[in-house]
């Protein structure tokens, strides 16, 4: 059985776009399962829950898991991967003599269920889990950029998690909401005219970029070119 | 909370503490902005609860000069507190200096009722801001929610708002992962 294991990001950039149910078509064309870590579903539904905002957000997630669309795991071999990871990525940079602290383990909970499950892939909104995985030398550099003093570098650790996470396939609810576009989706929304289509497309991108999904202006740009030549 | 306060932090501390002081007497409410990025940086290298809180109040400070005027009676009293906590912090007693910085916050949100609505939406704007901040530097958006007790729904929707996606921009082949989310959804229904 196939598999996508989603972070926190790409249900909240869905959700405060009005567009989380979205999820519902995608999974009949999934042919799997979709999945939210324990961690996540506590930052999506229980934290919101127990405060003021995001409340009605928060239980459209939770009606999402009440029908099954998205599932929720936890497993005692994802705990156990999760902290591994959460160890060796916040043991992997040093900075003025401390160890930077990077990631959170709900993000680190995303990558042990993909490795567990066997994934085909992973839904990643935020830029430094995503750099860990996919472009360590990338996430050095900015470390490097941002923060005063030198950032030494653990490869030794960098490489553990490399070799734990190197099957991990990344995507983006951009990349979700243009998979829902090509599907037809998303047709209702089209107005009358020429220009429809490429409307529809920005505006889909854009308002996952506003609400946090990381998408460069340039990259955005490329997406709509794609979507809208021929 | 861990007594010590580690040496590097506590010099930038000071030096903090000082030039907030002098630009509250000089009425620049920029540079204490910028003052209070500074301090961040340390609160991403560091994640020490003092840089935060430091970089929170000084952000919440020139907010509310701005709105009360830098020769107003307040910006006296502010000055006051961050000098009194600059002692405090230089003699190294520092469960006295967090106390003050402390007061430093509720003396923020004591001022006037009428505003109590308008300085918690500041102190919390503060917050959202420097976790932006901090994930701006590359720590993640689940750290940093973390590191400043805010919701990842509001740092995510802060974040889309910022430039930070496009100032850092991160190569990636836009194609190659729209290829991969195709080939996930190309069966079923």
């Amino acid at each position: 059985m196939k598999s996508l294991i989603f972070d926190a990001g790409p249900v909240i950039s869905l959700t405060t776009n009005n567009l989380l149910w979205v999820l519902d078509y995608l999974k009949d064309r999934f042919n799997g399962d979709f999945y939210i870590p324990h961690a996540v579903k506590s930052e999506l539904v229980d934290k919101p829950l127990a405060s003021k905002k995001f409340k009605f957000e928060a239980l459209q997630v939770s009606f999402r898991i009440r029908k099954a669309v998205l599932n929720v795991l936890e497993t005692p071999q994802i705990k156990a991967l999760a902290e591994e990871l959460l160890e060796l990525a916040n043991h992997s940079f040093k900075v003025r003599g401390n160890w930077l602290q990077i990631v959170q383990y709900a993000e680190m909970e995303v990558l042990a269920s993909a490795v567990i499950m066997n994934a085909s892939a992973v839904a990643i909104d935020e830029r430094t889990t995503k750099l860990l995985v996919e472009d360590p030398d990338a996430l050095t550099r900015m470390l490097s950029k941002h923060l005063r003093g030198k950032v030494s570098v653990n490869r030794k650790n960098l490489d553990k998690t490399r070799q734990w996470t190197k099957n991990i396939r990344i995507i983006r609810s951009v990349e979700l909401v243009m998979v829902a576009y090509e599907k037809g989706i998303l047709d209702k929304y089209l107005l009358d005219g020429n220009d429809s289509r490429k409307t529809l497309v920005e505006s889909l991108l854009w308002g996952v970029k506003l609400h946090g999904c990381a998408i460069s202006r340039r990259e955005l740009d490329e997406l709509v070119a794609l979507e809208t030549s021929g | 909370m861990d007594e010590n306060i580690p040496k590097a932090v506590k010099k930038d501390l000071v030096q903090v503490l000082k030039k907030a002081q002098r630009y509250i007497n000089s009425g620049h409410s920029k540079k204490l902005k910028h003052l209070s990025d500074y301090t961040i940086k340390n609160a991403s290298s560091f994640q020490d609860p003092d840089s935060l809180s430091m970089a929170v109040v000084i952000y919440a400070l020139s907010k509310l000069l701005e709105r009360w005027g830098f020769d107003s009676e307040y910006a006296e009293d502010a000055r006051n507190l961050l000098a009194s906590a600059n002692f405090s912090l230089e003699k190294d007693a520092v469960t006295e200096y967090r106390d003050k910085v402390k007061k430093l916050f509720e003396f923020t949100s004591s001022i006037d009722d009428k505003f109590k609505l308008y300085i918690d939406r500041v102190i919390e704007q503060a917050q959202i801001k420097k976790g932006s901040r901090i994930y701006e530097h590359g720590i993640s958006v689940a750290r940093a929610s973390e590191m400043l007790g805010v919701g990842r729904w509001e740092l995510m929707s802060y974040i889309g708002k910022t430039r930070i996606h496009d100032e850092t921009e991160v190569i990636t082949d836009v194609k190659q992962r729209l290829d991969v989310a195709r080939s996930l959804f190309n069966q079923g229904k």
